[in-house]
């Protein structure tokens, strides 16, 4: 005999993450073919895939840039301070030297990221047939 | 005798009137050039003996710089707690400590170009802000700005701001901290065993 009790709250249970699934299935599906949307419209306006990949790695390095230049001019706020300081004998050596290695790691990761950003420059010429 | 103090009171209000026409600019500029064009010509004169160059730094630059007013900034609200006895010793201190900073700065400069950038304020308000860009070969440009206000001994510089740190303001929270654990005694000392040291 079919016991309605003792399987009801199993295929609800079922029935729920089926529930949850669905929606997410769906909203999987919408962004594939609006990725494709997109990219079809990329392609009519002749704007290829790679050029607009490249377009937005140069935009973030740009971003990136500015963020890492704070944070090195900072960085050298910091050294600048301690050195006045233990010049008045009010901070000891190795304040200066902390302050001066988080200053040389952040103008470093600067430079690297503006190196990036070039590089990639480079590359959206490249995809963009600026260079032959 | 009325006469002779209108006459004086004249003059003396005629000079004011004249140093706050100068340029602050034009000031800031020749005393730094000047004490530059010495450095280049004597850099290894300079190197051998770094009280020459003290010398050299008291003799030319420091007449333009306001300690007292210096000194209260950096004070903050401790200036009340100096007695007339710790006054000048902490003056001093202070100005001994600028000598040797700014000495040491100019050993390490080499040729890098300065920028004069326009003026913050006018000569009409009393006070300016003239800024500077040290160019650095292998970082940022280095702002370097000084701030004046007109006296009666023309304008005199009352803080000195390095990549926009305020010298008087960075100082002012390294006393309060020395002050807070040792004292204005404490400070003083502190001051005086640093400048020995150099």
């Amino acid at each position: 005999m079919y016991n309605h009790t003792a399987l009801s709250p199993v295929v609800g249970l079922s029935w729920e993450w089926e529930a949850g699934a669905q929606p997410a299935r769906v909203a999987q599906a919408q962004a594939d073919l609006d990725a494709l949307i997109h990219k079809a419209s990329f392609a009519r306006q002749g704007i290829p895939f790679q050029v607009r990949e490249q377009y937005q790695l140069v935009q973030s390095k740009f971003e990136s840039i500015a963020a890492m230049k704070s944070s090195a001019k900072a960085a050298r706020r910091w050294m600048i301070a301690a050195y006045t300081d233990f010049e008045a004998g009010l901070e000891e050596a190795d304040k200066i030297l902390t302050a001066m290695q988080v200053y040389v790691a952040a103008y470093s990761e600067y430079l690297k990221i503006v190196n990036d950003f070039n590089n990639h420059v480079f590359k959206l010429k490249s995809v963009s047939g600026v260079y032959e | 005798m009325k006469k002779l103090i209108g006459l004086l009171l004249c003059l003396l209000s005629l000079q004011v009137v004249i140093a706050a026409e100068s340029n602050p600019q034009v000031l800031v500029r020749q005393t730094v050039d000047q004490v530059l064009e010495q450095i280049q010509s004597n850099s290894e004169l300079y190197e051998q003996d770094p009280t020459k160059l003290y010398a050299l730094v008291n003799e030319v630059v420091l007449p333009y710089f306001d300690f007292d007013a210096m000194v209260d900034m950096a004070l903050g609200r401790y200036k009340n707690k100096v007695n007339a006895d710790q006054r000048p010793l902490i003056i001093n201190e202070f100005r001994v400590l600028l000598v040797r900073t700014y000495a040491k700065a100019l050993l390490e400069y080499n040729d890098e170009k300065i920028i004069y950038l326009p003026m913050e304020g006018s000569a009409e308000e009393g006070k300016v802000i003239v800024k500077t860009e040290v160019e650095q070969a292998g970082g940022f440009p280095l702002p370097l700005n000084y701030s004046l206000r007109a006296s009666e001994q023309g304008w005199m510089i009352y803080d000195i701001s390095v990549d926009d740190i305020s010298l008087v303001s960075n100082y002012r929270s390294s006393f309060a901290r020395q002050i807070k654990k040792n004292g204005v005694d404490g400070l003083i000392r502190i001051l005086h065993d640093r400048n020995q040291e150099n």
